[in-house]
């Protein structure tokens, strides 16, 4: 990092192409569109470089990049949001994922539309909250503090978050049997 | 408060779920405890503690049990899904293009410009609103007072003003812009690039260049054979810029230092929009006002590209229409060349000033797209491939290449790190000589020492039996101090490659560095791995410190992790030399401690006072001769002390005096020092074919069991300076362990190496004939008894310098430095069997060092 720090930019193209990978994995779990996370990875690796004056040492390297990466995803996402819908806010952040779960008592029609629907499709039907930290921990392997690092939240919030998702989908896929 | 910046706070467990207690609810308070960490546990997130807690009770309790089965379930379902939802999608591994990385490079150095420009235009533009807002509130009053009584005529004269005051604003940020920018205080530094508008054969930043691409520091364009390429270069100025076109020819090379171009061979165009400074490799520099010019920097014909240093470059100044060139060299006065006129220098010659097109060599430089001068169709060819470590093809890479009686030839590796070169003239031999440097910018690839390679035929042409493997390099770190413990910076530090058995030393010119001002110095790209029986160096230097050599672990190596130790150098003391000629212009050659006999100095050039007398001569404490500069005469008498009272007075030995070369190889200076060092390797001489003097010998290498083996061959002879060896290489026996080679009279000895380090030596007489055997024996090992070893809290590596003291043939007396630490089980591996004494700081001890085996160093 010091030789990046120092405006090298053999250094800098060493780091991209070790964490490259990481970073679009993390840029495909949020934007979901592969031309979008190649866009974010490349914009993520540029905040980095012009924010290398800022850097502090004594931390490690990578929490500092999972958080540039994660605005860098939420910043594209925003942008997107607000060009897809642009007369409608975005209340996709605000959503409370508890709200997404079938009121089983209140429509027992709903369980017939989820008959169909595998697992996968359950998992796309899930807020981007819930959504994001289940696909990072188990699709890219990603730990409970890259995770908490790259979407700016607290581990705790990881795992409630995580634990969320299993009980929704266990919950809807509970209805489909019964 | 958010727990991520709570390290004393534990992140809370994952919650079971409630649909899952209600159907089965914890019988006990354990059960209960065991629910809530069991989401955690399948997914390895509990520490050692709580997760043997969670399988104690799992074995007891079955009911919890089979809730851990439902959560490995559960888990293994979401993984199942993801994958196949992720594959569905071709999600999982969405490639990103494989130049991904240097697509990031390229658009990070074509966006600093404009980054420059828009921050600066933000910045103008924040400012006019300021200034605009200020002026705005000041004539409200004014404004609406007017306002007031003109209420009908506000629609129609608004258009108007609104017109004329954004006119205005306009105008005043277009100011305020310019004013910006024309503040070099207050525009941040641009990154130094070269962009790329034009390519062809053009290869820089591990690709093959196109338009649009970006170089930057550190990293270098290169132009195969009748290749060109047009860049723009920037510089970290914030002057005007592009600071210049340059247009590139084929065969050149251009390095991007400190943000300036540095061209180390071939020809470049230069077209500049202002004033710049271009350095060169010799150390010279080159003024260019605003005009067009052509530099040219490359080797005469005949200067062979191994052992060339950047003074031997003749350097070509062409002004083709503009401002005049000055020349700045060290030790010159600056020279002007003005428009028609073209400048030349080399080395330590004057530089001259020619009319444009009247021999200038810059006019016989390949020009772009000229018909290349590509090998005959018929021609053979010299075949071979570059690898690096990992086995990928590396791309780039210069290679030097001696074949044969033909001159050494250099080349680089093309996209699939392939090269080939056209053998010129007839030759016999089966190796070729080799030495390769990574690309610029892969500063974690070692240097590729010179050693022998065997080829292979195939058809007409030659093949290299194995690629040439650049290895991963460890950086180099150290630190220089003075004997009163004073950092020092400004050393000179030169990384050497020395031959342990042989006695040769080949400085990395290319890779020396300077200390800095805490004394602390790096060196990137040093060897990872040496041929047998070879070692690294750093020779440091600096002129008011004796000069010292400090050794180094092979980069590739365990013990290259180990941070060397300070390297302390004397300060130089005052001595006084008499018994001179009266006005005797002196030379004093002080010899370099530490590396093998004769093979380095320090030159120092003095003149006599009229009573023959040197006061005040700074040295360090190394042996000295002097010899006169008169022409012609090469003879050196050493200088033996003469009185210590008042000061150490020396004098030249009385009466014989001796030729240089008997003292001394042949030494070339170092840029920049006034050191001069040799600069050879054990393959350096080679027998291409048999000569006249030479008598045919068939030679056998084998093991200890007579079995034969493939060997590389070196005769002998201990006519080298003050009894060292002269050696040259014979080439590889076969796989049955045969030579046929031709030895002459003056040849003293032989000795074979194998791949493993193994030795086999014998002595040579000219006058008997038939088949001369060489048995080779393994190397062994030198233990250091616990006696010997340094407390534990020292730490660190202990430097053991070895001596064998059993010279079996004539020149030969093998030394060698090593490192030895817990890390290496205090021992040092590879020796020769034989005796040695080894020096451990200012004791000397003595070992036995077997083969295969290992002796114990003691008193």
């Amino acid at each position: 990092m010091l030789q990046i720090q120092a405006g090298d930019l053999g250094a800098f193209e060493q780091l991209v192409t070790r964490y490259q990978a990481m970073v679009h994995g993390l840029a495909m779990s949020i934007l979901r569109k592969p031309e979008d996370a190649e866009e974010a990875t490349q914009d993520a690796f540029l905040k980095l470089f012009r924010a290398r004056g800022t850097y502090d040492h004594s931390r490690t390297l990578e929490p500092w990049l999972l958080r540039i990466a994660g605005n860098a995803c939420r910043d594209k996402l925003r942008r997107r949001r607000a060009a897809e819908l642009p007369t409608v806010a975005s209340d996709d952040d605000s959503r409370d994922p508890l709200l997404e779960l079938p009121d089983l008592r209140a429509a027992q029609g709903a369980a017939r539309q989820f008959i169909d629907h595998s697992v996968r499709g359950e998992l796309e039907q899930l807020s981007d909250r819930v959504r994001e930290p289940l696909e990072l921990k188990y699709l890219r392997g990603f730990t409970n503090q890259q995770i908490a690092e790259a979407l700016g939240i607290s581990v705790s919030n990881v795992k409630v978050q995580i634990a969320r998702g299993k009980d929704i989908l266990a919950s809807r896929l509970q209805g489909v049997r019964e | 408060m958010n727990e991520r910046h709570d390290p004393l706070r534990p992140p809370l467990h994952q919650p079971p779920n409630p649909e899952d207690l209600r159907r089965a609810p914890p019988r006990t308070p354990a059960c209960a405890r065991v629910r809530g960490l069991l989401r955690d546990f399948v997914d390895h997130d509990l520490d050692h503690a709580l997760a043997s807690e969670v399988e104690e009770h799992v074995h007891q309790c079955r009911a919890c049990a089979v809730e851990l089965a439902r959560s490995e379930h559960e888990v293994l379902r979401l993984r199942v899904a993801f994958a196949r939802s992720a594959s569905a999608k071709g999600a999982r591994q969405p490639a990103l293009p494989a130049d991904f990385a240097a697509r990031v490079v390229e658009r990070l150095v074509l966006d600093e410009t404009s980054l420059v420009s828009r921050d600066a235009l933000a910045r103008a533009v924040s400012k006019a609103g300021a200034v605009r807002r200020e002026a705005g509130a000041a004539s409200t009053g004014a404004a609406s007072t007017a306002a007031t009584g003109a209420g009908s005529m506000r629609d129609a004269g608004l258009r108007p003003a609104m017109a004329f005051f954004g006119a205005l604003v306009c105008l005043l940020v277009l100011v305020l812009a310019m004013a910006r920018f024309g503040d070099p205080a207050a525009a941040p530094n641009g990154v130094p690039r070269f962009v790329v508008v034009a390519a062809d054969a053009a290869y820089g930043g591990n690709r093959w260049l196109r338009l649009g691409d970006g170089l930057g520091e550190g990293q270098s364009l290169r132009v195969g054979r009748g290749g060109g390429a047009r860049v723009l270069w920037h510089d970290p100025s914030t002057k005007t810029q592009p600071a210049a076109t340059l247009r590139v020819h084929g065969e050149g090379e251009l390095h991007m230092v400190q943000g300036r171009p540095l061209l180390t061979s071939g020809a470049v165009d230069f077209e500049t929009n202002r004033p710049v400074s271009i350095p060169m490799p010799d150390g010279s520099q080159l003024d260019l006002g605003i005009g067009a010019y052509t530099i040219s920097a490359g080797l005469r014909p005949g200067d062979d590209p191994l052992a060339a240093l950047p003074a031997d470059l003749l350097i070509e100044v062409e002004v083709k229409g503009g401002d005049p060139a000055t020349i700045v060299r060290p030790g010159f006065a600056a020279t002007m060349v003005g428009s028609g006129f073209t400048g030349i220098y080399l080395g330590a010659t004057a530089t001259e000033v020619i009319p444009s097109g009247h021999g200038a060599v810059g006019a016989a430089m390949p020009e772009t797209r000229e018909p290349a001068e590509m090998p005959a169709a018929n021609a053979p060819l010299l075949i071979g491939s570059v690898r690096e470590w990992n086995g990928l093809p590396s791309v780039g890479a210069s290679l030097g290449l001696a074949y044969g009686a033909g001159p050494a030839t250099g080349t680089l590796s093309g996209a699939d790190g392939r090269f080939q070169v056209e053998l010129k003239g007839a030759s016999a031999t089966d190796f070729v000589v080799a030495l390769g440097i990574a690309s610029a910018g892969r500063s974690d690839l070692g240097f590729i020492a010179p050693d022998a390679v065997r080829l292979l035929s195939q058809g007409s042409n030659r093949v290299l039996a194995s690629p040439l493997v650049f290895d991963f390099s460890a950086p180099c770190f150290g630190s220089v101090r003075d004997d009163a413990g004073l950092p020092r910076g400004g050393v000179e530090v030169v990384p050497c490659l020395v031959d342990d058995l042989f006695g040769t030393v080949f400085p990395i010119l290319h890779e020396r560095v300077v200390s800095n001002s805490y004394g602390v110095f790096r060196c990137d790209r040093l060897p990872a791995r040496l041929p047998v029986h070879q070692s690294l160096y750093l020779l440091c230097v600096h002129d008011e410190l004796e000069a010292g050599v400090v050794a180094v672990p092979p980069r590739g190596s365990a013990l290259a992790q180990f941070t060397l130790p300070p390297l302390v150098l004397p300060r130089l003391r005052t001595v006084q030399i008499t018994d001179l000629q009266p006005h005797a212009v002196v030379s004093v050659l002080e010899e370099l401690p530490g590396l093998p006999v004769g093979s380095g100095a320090r030159r120092r050039i003095v003149t006599a006072d009229a009573f023959g007398r040197i006061d005040d001569l700074e040295v360090g404490w190394s042996p000295m001769w002097v010899g006169q500069m008169n022409d012609g005469d090469t003879r050196l008498r050493q200088l033996i002390v003469s009185a210590v009272a008042g000061g150490t007075t020396y004098r030249p030995s009385e009466p014989s005096s001796a030729e240089l070369a008997t003292v001394f190889r042949e030494l070339d200076p170092i840029q920049g020092t006034a050191i001069e060092v040799v600069r050879s390797f054990r393959h350096q001489k080679f027998a291409a074919s048999p000569t006249s003097g030479t008598s045919q010998q068939t030679l056998g290498v084998q093991d200890v069991m007579g079995r034969g083996l493939v060997a590389q061959v070196f005769a002998v002879s201990g006519t080298g300076p003050r009894g060292t060896a002269n050696v040259r290489f014979l080439g590889f026996t076969s796989s049955t362990g045969r030579l046929v080679a031709g030895l002459s009279s003056t040849d003293d000895g032989l000795v074979a190496l194998t791949e493993d380090g193994s030795v086999g030596m014998a002595s040579f007489n000219a006058a008997v004939t038939g088949l001369i055997t060489m048995t080779a024996v393994g190397t062994g090992r030198a233990m250091l008894p616990a006696a010997l070893r340094p407390p534990t809290s020292a730490g660190g590596l202990l430097e053991l310098r070895f001596r064998r003291v059993d010279t079996s043939l004539p020149g030969l007396a093998p030394k060698t430095v090593r490192r030895v630490g817990s890390v290496t089980g205090w021992e040092a591996g590879d020796l020769l069997p034989g005796e040695y004494r080894v020096g451990i700081g200012s004791s000397e001890y003595l070992v036995t060092v077997p083969s295969g085996g290992f002796g114990i160093i003691h008193p």
